[in-house]
Order: C-alpha cells, then sequence, then structure tokens
C-alpha cells in the first residue's frame, strides 16, 4: 500500500483538566478528499490546529509525507497548505504583498507561480488593491491561494466555507475538487455541515467528543443497496403483494421502504398499478449520510451536544 | 533568516504607525526649532546647528515611546488580525520567526533614531546655520554619546515590549503594560535615588544612562562601574529575549 500523505497516530489533547482529544489516529492518501465531520465543540478545530502545528499534542504522533511533525517541522510543514477557519491577512497589504509574504517563507517560489495562483482563484484584477477593501468571498479565494502557492501534497481546510453565501460555496467546492483531481492534493475538510462533505468528500470521518466515532465511504453509497419508498394505497394490500412477490419490503412512516434496483422501478410501478394500486409516488431511497451520523452521534446525545 | 526581516520590515512599513511616527517627528522638530530660534533671538546670543542638535535629545523619550508601540504591537497585532494562524505554519521554525521580529525592532528603533537626528540636523542647518565655535566639536561628541546611550536604553524598552507582545497576545494590552511597567521602572531609579538605597544600582534604568561615567559626573549610585552597568544590561537583556521567546515558542495558538 502507498504511503499515507498524513498519519496520525493515538493522540491526546488536553488543554487544562478537559480532555479534548482522546487517541485519535487517521490516515489520509494522496488525492483523498476526507471531511472531518463533528458538532460544534466536538474537537475537530483542535485536531485541525495540532496538524498544522499551531496546538502541541500531549501524546501521539503526526506524520506527514513521511516527517515527524516533532522533530521535522520544517520539512513536515512544507507539504502542507492550510485555511484556518476565516482565511486572515494583513488588511494594510495588497493581495499580492500578501501572497508575497508567505510565499517569502517557503521554499523558492517565483513570481511567476504567484501569478499563476491568482489567476487560477479569479483574482488578477484586485490582486493589488489592499486586503481591507476585499470582500469576504474574495478573501476566501485569497485564502486558497496563499494555501496552494508552494504546491502542498496535503490541504487543510477548518470550515472554510463559514460565512460564504451559497453561490460562494459552490464557488469554493469547484475550486477543491479541481485541485484534488488536477494536482493530486490531498484535502482534509472540517466541517459541521453534511452537505457539504456530501458533495465533495470521498471518505468522511466523523468525530465527536474528541473521539472518532465511524468511518463512511461515499463512494457507492446507495448502489450496493438500492432501495425506493412507495406511497401507495391501501398500504396492507400493497405490503402483502410485495412480499409475495419476493421483494424486500417493509412499512416505514406511513410509506413501504423495498429493495430495488434504479432501473426496475417502472416495471414495479406497472405491476403495482396492475393490481390496483394507488401509487402516489416512488422515490429513491438512499442511506444518507445524515442517517450514519445521526446513527453515530446519537447515543450521545442526551448529554445535550449541539447537532449539527 | 533575511527574507523573514524582509517581510517583517515590509509589514511594518505599510502600517500607519510608521507613517504617524514620521509625521510626529517633523512636526515636533518643527516646533522645537521654531521656539529656540524664538529664544535665542530674545536672548540676542547666536547659536549654530551644532547648538540646536544638542538640544533636540530632550525629545528622545518620543522615540523611546514609538519604539515600545512598534515592539508590543509586532506579535501581538498578529494574534489581534489572527494572522498568526497563517504565519506559524509555513515551514519555519518559531524561534526564527520570533529573531526576525526581535531583529527588527532593533533596527527599526534604530531608524527612528536615524530619521530623528537627520531631521534635527536639516532643521538646524536651515535655522541656525553653520557658523560653529571653538566649542562645538566637544558638545557634537558629548551629544552624540548621549544620543548613542539613549538608543541602547531605547533597545531595552524594545526588549521588554515585545516580551509584553508575545506574553499578552493583545497589542492594547501589551503597550498598556509596556509603558506602565518601563516608565514606573525609571520613577522607581529616582526614588531609590532619593532615598540612596545602594539596590536601586541593580534596577536597569539605574544602568542606561551611559552619559553618568564622563569625567566630572558622578554615578546615579555610589559603586557604579561602566562594566558593571554592561553586566545589568546584558542580564536584564537576557531575561527579556527568553521570556518572551518561551511565550511566542512554547504555547499554544488559539485565536
Amino acid at each position: 500500500m502507498a504511503e499515507p500523505i498524513l498519519h496520525i497516530e493515538g493522540l491526546d489533547k488536553k488543554i487544562g483538566s478537559k480532555q479534548i482529544l482522546k487517541q485519535i489516529s487517521m490516515d489520509v492518501m494522496e488525492g483523498e478528499i476526507i471531511g472531518l465531520l463533528g458538532p460544534n465543540g466536538s474537537g475537530k478545530t483542535t485536531l485541525i490546529r495540532i496538524i498544522v502545528g499551531l496546538l502541541k499534542q500531549n501524546s501521539g504522533s503526526v506524520t506527514i509525507s513521511g516527517f515527524q511533525h516533532d522533530t521535522e517541522f520544517e520539512k513536515a510543514m512544507e507539504a502542507v497548505g492550510a485555511i484556518v477557519e476565516n482565511p486572515e491577512f494583513y488588511p494594510y497589504l495588497t493581495g499580492w504583498e500578501n501572497l508575497k509574504h508567505f510565499a517569502n517563507m517557503h521554499k523558492k517560489i517565483a513570481d511567476e507561480r504567484l501569478d499563476e495562483v491568482v489567476e487560477r482563484v479569479g483574482l488578477t484584477s484586485a490582486i493589488h488593491d489592499k486586503v481591507k477593501t476585499y470582500s469576504l468571498g474574495m478573501r476566501q479565494r485569497l485564502g486558497i491561494a496563499q494555501a496552494i502557492l508552494h504546491r502542498p501534497k496535503l490541504l487543510i481546510l477548518d470550515e472554510p466555507t463559514n460565512g460564504l453565501d451559497p453561490a460562494g460555496m459552490k464557488d469554493f467546492r469547484d475550486h477543491i475538487k479541481e485541485l484534488a483531481e488536477m494536482e493530486g492534493t490531498a484535502v482534509l475538510f472540517a466541517t459541521h455541515l453534511l452537505r457539504e462533505v456530501e458533495d465533495l468528500c470521498d471518505r468522511v470521518i466523523i468525530i465527536q467528543k474528541g473521539e472518532i466515532k465511524a468511518e463512511v465511504s461515499l463512494q457507492g453509497t446507495g448502489q450496493t443497496t438500492e432501495k425506493a419508498i412507495i406511497e401507495v394505497q391501501p398500504q396492507e394490500k400493497a405490503l402483502n403483494w410485495l412480499t409475495g412477490n419476493q421483494y424486500q419490503a417493509e412499512c416505514q412512516a406511513g410509506a413501504i421502504v423495498v429493495e430495488v434496483a434504479k432501473e426496475n422501478i417502472p416495471e414495479l410501478n406497472r405491476s403495482l398499478v396492475g393490481q390496483d394500486l394507488n401509487v402516489f409516488s416512488i422515490t429513491p431511497y438512499t442511506q444518507s449520510l445524515e442517517d450514519e451520523f445521526i446513527k453515530a452521534t446519537t447515543a450521545h446525545q442526551e448529554e445535550g451536544e449541539e447537532l449539527v | 533568516m533575511s527574507k523573514l526581516i524582509w517581510n517583517e520590515h515590509m509589514k511594518l512599513f505599510n502600517r500607519k504607525v510608521t507613517l504617524v511616527s514620521l509625521i510626529l517627528m517633523a512636526v515636533f522638530q518643527f516646533f522645537m526649532a521654531l521656539i529656540i530660534k524664538r529664544i535665542v533671538i530674545s536672548a540676542g546670543t547666536d547659536e549654530n546647528f551644532i547648538g540646536y542638535l544638542s538640544y533636540t535629545p530632550s525629545l528622545n523619550i518620543l522615540l523611546q515611546a514609538l519604539t515600545i508601540v512598534i515592539a508590543a504591537t509586532i506579535v501581538s497585532m498578529e494574534f489581534d488580525k489572527k494572522t498568526i494562524k497563517f504565519l506559524l505554519i509555513r515551514p519555519v521554525k518559531r524561534q526564527k520567526v520570533f529573531w526576525s521580529k526581535l531583529i527588527t525592532v532593533v533596527m527599526v528603533s534604530f531608524y527612528l533614531y536615524l530619521a530623528y537626528y537627520i531631521l534635527a540636523l536639516l532643521f538646524g542647518l536651515v535655522f541656525f546655520g553653520t557658523s560653529v565655535t571653538a566649542e562645538s566639536k566637544t558638545l557634537l561628541v558629548n551629544t552624540l554619546a548621549l544620543i548613542g546611550s539613549n538608543w541602547l536604553e531605547a533597545v531595552m524598552m524594545g526588549l521588554f515590549g515585545l516580551l509584553c507582545s508575545s506574553l499578552f497576545r493583545n497589542s492594547a494590552v501589551a503597550v498598556v503594560v509596556s509603558f506602565v511597567v518601563l516608565y514606573g521602572a525609571s520613577t522607581l531609579v529616582q526614588l531609590m535615588k532619593l532615598f540612596e538605597n545602594k539596590w536601586g544600582s541593580f534596577l536597569l534604568f539605574a544602568n542606561t544612562d551611559f552619559t553618568q561615567y564622563r569625567s566630572g559626573e558622578t554615578a546615579l549610585f555610589s559603586g557604579m562601574t561602566p562594566l558593571f552597568s554592561i553586566g545589568i544590561l546584558i542580564i536584564h537583556a537576557i531575561f527579556f529575549i527568553v521570556v518572551g521567546w518561551w511565550c511566542f515558542c512554547k504555547r499554544d495558538v488559539r485565536v
């Protein structure tokens, strides 16, 4: 197996007497987009901050691109680009000066690369304006620019779409997807928004109360067990007919959930109508990430954790 | 490292405080030159640019205050603006960032003194002319010694400001605490002197003024020597740097 870009093992973090992270272990492979999903206060941000070296863990190790964080910080960080929460810049410098400032802290980044990155995030016309005149969306884009300047192998994003409007969010997602595809950048993406994760990620790690509760692969969800929700009257009769015809069916909240491949739905519909049943609607049913999320986190709800 | 120092310069020179400093200096100089000119005229005496230069160190407090403000904000500003998050996730060790800031503070205090005394020279030449007398040379040497010694004091204040900056991570708090402690400390020296308490000689500000060792002058406290003062300064400097370094490099960043 290929070596992971990011390897975390047995990470513990205490702040004061509070245990924020408990024995976190995870791997991120090249080109993978991983969602780190958890309610507010679950320890996501703490984990991200340990990975980028802003916080120090109490025990455990972080290895980035084969370099241990504690001993070879500079080499490890050369492979990382990050936006930790909102992108923050020096408001009294221009966008270009801000980028140049961060570029100076890396090994040799040519001005041409800066131009290229600026063009990529679509800021060419405003790059020589002071950052204090930028809108949040523009700052966000400048944030991406500073994160990808040095062609990192691992991009770390912490709640990056906070405060963006829906168009801005979509724009942002497209950028990230493109990056992962074109440059093989692995992306670790922390958020509390399910929607974002569903749209973007290959794999989701659900974290709560400082522990990893579940790992869900999103590629292939819904294809292995295809189901449909059928709203049909009278229900009793329909259920009897379905089970009598070798369908896996059950009643769920006033409708019937049937295991059926998508291409067989018209056929099924015809049969149901043929049986003199009134079909009101048929909708595909996917075991959504939300269900997984709820399932993984409900055990702790009684403790008053804020969900999503 | 030079790139990091360059970065710090770029940030500093684009901040308002730098422009304000320059304007303040020019304005103060102008009024000082004007007032001294009036006094000279009404007293019916003559003065030259070196004479004017020897008056200008009386406003050194302005230069020290500016040094303190810059030092006290150079780290805390990054926390205020939260840019520290983006500064410390680069492939550069934190201590390098700290040293670049420290060196920048020392350099900037030097620029401030340089700019101020170049202005003083210019105003002196414009207002008072070049009719030098026999005493001018000694006066010039004495003035330069005073300026040098005072710059050293400003550097020590800058190091303390940097410590406060790393310690409090909030520019308002860092600036206020720096001012209160530093000016409190220099007042303390006067008090100790008043009560002739010999422990006063170990205080930082009893030792920053090296003009007290010139021939014909008595040191603030008995038994003080230049070497002793240098020792005290070095001890303070090391203490300020180590504490500042520790606060900057070893603490978690949670803004």
